[in-house]
């Protein structure tokens, strides 16, 4: 018998220590303030699912879209892109600056700032803090950047001695220093008094103004960054409308109101996010009542829309994306090729895809270019599905039938969308006699041989970074970018022409013609096969007001980025809220 | 008994060492660079490559893993990448206090459920309690566990919403009881099946036919005569599910969102972070190392045969 009881202690000790270990390691982060129960509805927080852990919030290494929306909510730009155009479309207004002029010449942005704004530490925000702010993301530290600023006068000279400086330091404070006491900075930024700051560019650069409403060039500050070093990421201060609370990696993080707003104090109390990493899961959640927003889980947009009650919830904004397939302009069957990369443009059916593949949850392409992009062509004929013209092609191509063309290797990364796509692509591109083997790579790999030219040819998708055509025909297509951002590595002189003469033009309807002639002849040659432009699609409670309709394309998360939650309310919840 | 103990812990000393290197070599091997995963599709080559160099990984590999050697012996397990500079061990701890408590929770679970599931399904062997204890046995082992998981959430959660759908909080034992069911529902299956067969073994031998002999009842047969020697491979099972608990939850811990081990090996494997990717598998070869010493050390007390051997 002594060894049933042995089994019974041994039970004991473990379901003992199972209910003990929660309650000491309760009492011991209580202390540190780290952790917080969620918050219940009717608290008045705003309540979001994140699909991922955001690495860091400090703004100038911001690289996940998660992490930009809540960075956005801690910290302000000088500039932000608002959704006030006409037919609401994106455009720049005033946040730090309460006004900003260009000189004539198109080099000279002065920034005037708006009197009496304080950071979360109580401290005035001067245009030191402009300088300074703009200059870290300058600052060689091999981090990532969104975008460099290579377009300031003295930019790329100041990043050059800043390594030399940097590199004659002692190890130990990393990137946290302040190149600023060593008498180093980038010469075309200029201190004109406490509130005005002047920016000298290299050349006139158009989308200048859209750089600057970035999270990464948020304005810090200095002293808060240099003392807190790489916790600054996780308990990041700003300007914004809500500041840091509670903060445990992987798990939530808690904003709360900043009452010391330049704007007056937002409506909602604070924000809470918690990191679920499954879709399917956060919108169990959200029919539960614990989120007041959720993403729709790929595959079940068409079984929301048919639900009466989520489809009053959901709301559907396209976004400023493109999906493609890239074609390697250098090697592989089809690089020397136009008229196979353009069988294949016409032997793909997009509105298959779209409605049948993605269940609705994005809309046909035609061109590079999405909708609500400035200079999108609503009467481009661009790539369109036509069977007997891929038939043609095949054949100019030399393939007639598809005789003696080789099967084409189709890299995409695994996870996510890209398989079932592909899969449909293999299929519609082999009935157009064109066969095609599947290649699913992991992401760190796909990124690496996409980026080296491995790749014939690869499924993959462009988000704009900032609503402007640059970041599409020149960022992608530049013969200067080959091997980098423009993975196809194309390389024509009249696209670099067109949009090299695009960034010069100071109209916008001249500019825009100059954008619309570098996409006809981009679609021309086809090192892109265009399939679909992205939807944002999520759910939000009907008692949240200020959101709906407010959705920009840059929001392609349940964070969104793009969106002022200053406005953003809720009224008290319903109490039969969503039971079913 | 210490002596045993002593020499069992140096043991685990070279293989340690051994999982160091083995895992050090498979990492680097993975194909992708760190840098690339870490800067994303928006970084030019030239950062890449400033990168790399920033985080060490120009250097020739033997170099790289004596320094990381040696960090190690001195407790040091780096930072990880891709949480900004937050140091290993820190990340580590708070997952543990999350792997352990899941662990025992599913091994709570799986106990009071399989043991006496497979006790009372040997009292008669192929009756019907003993098919359908089988037969559900042989379900739970069958389960995918995200099956099982999104199955219990949306009955648990959202239908009756009596348990919470995911997360943790520190203090709430609510937020572990749909993992910990998850969890263990396979460790349950299998110490029931386990539980019955070793007993079904023991219910052949001299001993059992003494007792009947003696005029004891079948329960107190079972209970106090075949359970006890049935029992010792229950042990191991215990055990060493206890330590692939620990490590093994990568499913549960993703579908419930909990920050636990399993999950930060996961992502820290997508996301190339060399120095978390290490600490995980180093962290775990300590609990398996301790795992098995526990149990051979529990076999030692419970079995005098082996003490003396």
């Amino acid at each position: 018998m002594s060894r049933l009881w042995f089994f019974a202690a041994l039970w004991l000790c473990m379901a003992a220590s199972f209910l003990l270990l929660g309650r000491s390691r309760a009492a011991g982060t209580a202390a540190g303030g780290a952790d917080v129960p969620a918050p219940g509805p009717d608290e008045g927080f705003f309540r979001v699912p994140i699909n991922a852990n955001p690495p860091t919030l400090d703004p100038t290494w911001v690289v996940t879209v998660v992490a930009d929306g809540i960075s956005r909510r801690i910290f302000n730009t000088l500039v932000r892109h608002s959704p006030d155009g006409p037919g609401g479309s994106l455009v720049i207004r005033p946040d730090l600056a309460e006004s900003f002029e260009l000189s004539a010449d198109g080099r000279r942005y002065t920034f005037r700032l708006r009197p009496g704004v304080r950071f979360h530490n109580g401290r005035e925000v001067t245009a030191r803090d402009v300088k300074w702010s703009l200059e870290r993301l300058a600052f060689p530290d091999g981090s990532e950047r969104l975008f460099d600023l290579d377009c300031i006068l003295g930019a790329r000279a100041f990043r050059e001695s800043a390594l030399r400086w940097r590199r004659s330091l002692p190890p130990g404070n990393g990137v946290y220093v302040d190149w600023s006491e060593a008498g180093l900075g980038i010469e075309g930024i200029r201190v004109l008094d406490d509130r005005t700051v002047e920016i000298e560019l290299g050349e006139p650069f158009a989308p200048f103004l859209s750089l600057m409403a970035l999270t990464p060039a948020s304005i810090l500050p200095k002293e808060e960054v240099l003392r807190r070093k790489s916790d600054f990421g996780r308990f990041p201060v700003g300007t914004g409308p809500f500041r840091m609370a509670a903060h445990e990696p992987n798990s939530h993080i808690l904003l709360e109101r900043f009452d010391g707003y330049f704007e007056g104090p937002a409506r909602l109390k604070g924000i809470f996010y918690r990191v679920v990493r499954e879709n399917p899961v956060a919108l169990q959640e959200y029919r539960a009542g614990r989120f007041d927003i959720s993403p729709v889980p790929m595959g079940m947009l068409r079984e929301i829309r048919s639900d009466p009650s989520l489809s009053r919830e959901l709301s559907e904004t396209a976004g400023l994306s493109t999906a493609y397939l890239g074609i390697n302009m250098e090697s592989g069957p089809a690089a020397g090729n136009v008229h196979l990369r353009r069988a294949m443009a016409f032997a793909i059916d997009r509105e298959y895809l779209c409605s049948t593949v993605l269940g609705g949850a994005a809309v046909p392409a035609k061109g590079v270019l999405p909708p609500g992009m400035p200079a999108y062509d609503p009467g481009l004929e661009g790539q369109r599905y036509d069977p007997d013209a891929a038939r043609r092609e095949l054949e100019a191509a030399g393939f007639p039938g598809g005789k003696g063309l080789p099967p084409l290797r189709l890299y995409y990364r695994a996870d996510g969308e890209g398989r079932l796509v592909c899969q449909a692509i293999q299929m519609q591109l082999r009935r157009a006699s064109i066969s095609v083997d599947l290649r699913p790579l992991e992401w760190g790999t796909f990124l690496a041989r996409t980026r080296r030219g491995e790749c014939p040819m690869f499924r993959l998708a462009w988000v704009a970074d900032y609503p402007h055509p640059h970041n599409f025909l020149h960022t992608l297509f530049h013969s200067s970018l080959a091997g980098e951002m423009n993975r196809t590595r194309t390389r024509d002189p009249e696209v670099d022409r067109l949009t090299e003469a695009a960034l010069r033009e100071a109209g916008p309807a001249k500019s825009a013609e100059l954008y619309r002639a570098a996409e006809r002849r981009v679609l021309e040659l086809a090192p892109w096969i265009v399939l679909y432009h992205g939807k944002t699609n999520l759910l939000i409670k009907p008692y949240v007001r200020g959101i709906r309709g407010r959705i920009t394309p840059l929001d392609v998360d349940t964070v969104l980025p793009g969106v002022d939650f200053l406005k953003v309310e809720m009224d008290s919840v319903p109490e039969s809220g969503g039971r079913r | 008994m210490w002596g045993y103990i002593a020499r069992r812990l140096l043991q685990s000393v070279p293989v340690l060492i051994g999982v160091t290197l083995i895992s050090f070599a498979i990492v680097h091997a993975l194909p992708g660079s760190p840098a690339e995963v870490l800067l994303g599709p928006r970084a030019s080559a030239e950062q890449i490559d400033a990168a790399a160099e920033e985080l060490g990984l120009n250097r020739p590999l033997p170099i790289q893993y004596l320094k990381y050697l040696g960090r190690l012996v001195r407790g040091d397990l780096g930072v990880s990448w891709s949480q900004k500079d937050l140091p290993v061990s820190s990340i580590l701890v708070r997952d543990l206090g999350v792997s352990v408590r899941l662990a025992l929770g599913a091994m709570t679970f799986a106990m009071l459920i399989g043991i006496p599931l497979g006790i009372l399904s040997s009292r008669r062997p192929y009756g019907l309690l003993d098919n359908l204890a089988m037969g559900a046995s042989l379900i739970g082992i069958c389960t995918p566990a995200f099956w099982l998981a999104m199955l219990l959430i949306l009955v648990f959660g959202v239908w009756l919403r009596w348990l919470p759908i995911s997360g943790y909080e520190p203090g709430s034992l609510a937020h572990l009881v749909l993992p910990s069911v998850t969890l263990g529902a396979i460790s349950a299956a299998v110490l029931a099946r386990m539980t019955r067969a070793s007993i079904l073994d023991a219910m052949g031998e001299d001993y059992i036919r003494t007792a009947r002999a003696r005029g004891l009842s079948e329960w107190r047969t079972l209970l106090a005569h075949a359970f006890p020697n049935a029992s010792l491979p229950l042990i191991t099972v215990i055990g060493s599910n206890l330590a692939s608990l620990f490590t093994g939850a990568v499913l549960t811990e993703t579908v419930f969102s909990l920050p636990g081990m399993g999950r930060e090996l996961y992502e820290a494997i997508f996301n190339r972070d060399y120095n978390l990717m290490l600490g995980c598998i180093v962290v775990m070869s300590v609990i398996f190392v301790l795992a098995n010493l526990a149990v051979d050390v529990l076999y030692a007390f419970l079995d005098p045969r082996l003490r003396r051997g």
